[in-house]
């Protein structure tokens, strides 16, 4: 399958923090989800893939392009959202329309109009007066009006109620039925991206924990539950963390591997999550 | 690169009501006091600050790093701050060359058309040097920060020629003032070339 993003060995220190040889491959027509806590290197990723700091090492091709040789040629096919970051407050929606319509080639006033009905953004009031779910549903607007092939999203559903977040995952999966269209969307509200993800990204600490199918990784494990005794026989080899209570014990398990009679519940990707960052391994 | 100046005009044109507000104070006090270059003073003023003005806005939204994410390059960014204070400068002349010829002639002022025309000049001189000066500055710590370094680049020149006298340095002669006007293009031209590389320079080296 063709990737429509793909990095490698994608490297960037701070004082503090590494971003470690990261890397993942996005498949076309697919919506990569990329999970992590504050801090773990979601947004310095993001930064990379679109050349707003400099790497210290690896390389990153996005629609199969080195993204600072083609940067400009990527960036006309690319919708992003950031978390934070627009338009100055004092403009309207006309104003960003006229402006954007001389920066990107392919802008499409029909469509951009469309959105802004679809979302009920207010035309005639600047953008200073717009809640943050107006806002986000703004740059989502702005994202989707250039007839972009990738969108990439950083937190972009952070911080909104549930009704508008699921107003713009359903955006997302109108986007993804044309199968030339991928998104890749970084947050830390793993439900959201449980809804429409196909793969997930998990990134702690710098470093890219699993790059896998949502569909295999919650397939494969599982939420093993068993007796302190019972734990210390398993084979801890597919014990991917695990928590102790006076109860016993709960643990993540590669859920093939424990056939015959243990309950395993089905691992939830927060369980995932949050067991292999805080649960203690192995 | 249109684009970055189209938005910058917008977002000034949402103070133009204030600008305008405070030129038609300067242009009554100017009348009043048939100090014709009192207006074109201010108004070149107004017009250095124009570009600090719009990069205030843009800090303030984090529009650098949105407008990055567009096919729109660092080098576009800065080159458009300067085009901006470019046509702003512009303008400013032609409506300083405008009025004052007008007040000249209503005030019967004291001042030549002649006069007043290189003091125009003289003023856009001016205006080009302290956005060559100040812009590197601001790209290089942001408005907040560089508000204070940007009070000193515009007091520098001022506090030079101040001090010039008391560190015997002769005052410049007649014969070379004379040659001012002519020797001045191009060695803004030069002053601002560097100006625009060094904050290309900076900008590129910059991390959002």
């Amino acid at each position: 399958m063709e990737n429509i993003l793909e990095i490698k060995n994608l490297t960037k220190h701070y004082d503090g923090f590494t971003l470690d040889k990261v890397s993942l491959a996005l498949p076309k027509g697919s919506i990569m989800g990329f999970i992590g806590s504050n801090g773990a290197g979601k947004t310095t990723t993001i930064k990379l893939i679109l050349n707003l700091i400099h790497r210290d090492g690896g390389d990153i091709k996005v629609f199969g392009l080195d993204n600072l040789k083609y940067e400009k040629q990527i960036k006309e096919n690319l919708g992003v959202v950031f978390d934070e970051s627009s338009f100055p407050i004092n403009m309207r929606v006309p104003h960003i329309d006229k402006v954007l319509s001389k920066i990107y080639k392919n802008w499409d006033a029909t469509v951009f109009s469309n959105y802004i009905h679809k979302f009920n953004l207010p035309v005639s009031k600047d953008i200073k007066d717009f809640s943050r779910g107006m806002k986000m549903k703004l740059s989502i607007a702005i994202a989707l009006s250039h007839h972009a092939k990738l969108l990439i999203l950083d937190e972009a559903t952070s911080g909104l109620d549930p009704v508008v977040r699921d107003e713009i995952l359903d955006v997302f999966l109108e986007f993804i039925q044309d199968e030339n269209n991928s998104i890749f969307v970084s947050s830390h509200i793993i439900s959201d991206i449980e809804k429409v993800a196909d793969y997930i990204t998990f990134i702690n600490n710098g470093k890219i924990v699993f790059c896998e199918s949502k569909d295999q990784l919650l397939n494969n494990y599982g939420i093993l539950k068993c007796r302190h005794a019972e734990f210390e026989r398993l084979d801890r080899t597919y014990v991917k963390g695990y928590r102790k209570n006076e109860f016993g014990v709960e643990a993540l398990v590669v859920k093939d591997k424990f056939r015959g009679s243990y309950t395993i519940d089905r691992a939830s990707i927060e369980d995932i999550m949050l067991y292999t960052i805080k649960g203690e391994s192995r | 690169m249109k684009g970055l100046i189209i938005k910058d005009l917008f977002t000034l044109a949402k103070q133009a009501r204030v600008f305008l507000a405070v030129m038609i104070f300067y242009l009554i006090y100017s009348i009043a006091t048939t100090n014709v270059t009192m207006f074109a003073a201010m108004l070149t003023l107004f017009v250095g600050f124009l570009p600090i003005n719009a990069m205030a806005f843009d800090e303030q939204s984090k529009w650098n790093k949105y407008a990055l994410s567009m096919p729109l390059t660092r080098k576009d960014l800065v080159l458009s701050k300067y085009v901006l204070s470019g046509i702003a400068g512009l303008i400013a002349m032609l409506i300083n060359f405008a009025v004052i010829m007008i007040l000249i002639r209503l005030t019967n002022s004291s001042t030549s058309p002649k006069e007043a025309s290189l003091y125009i000049l003289g003023s856009g001189g001016v205006l080009v040097f302290y956005i060559a000066l100040v812009l590197p500055i601001l790209f290089k710590f942001g408005v907040e920060k560089g508000r204070m370094l940007m009070m000193a680049a515009f007091f520098a020149p001022v506090l030079i020629v101040m001090l010039l006298p008391k560190l015997g340095i002769p005052k410049p002669s007649a014969d070379l003032l004379k040659f001012l006007p002519y020797l001045a293009p191009p060695v803004l031209i030069v002053i601002l070339l560097i100006s625009i590389t060094i904050s290309i320079r900076i900008y590129q080296k910059k991390e959002f």
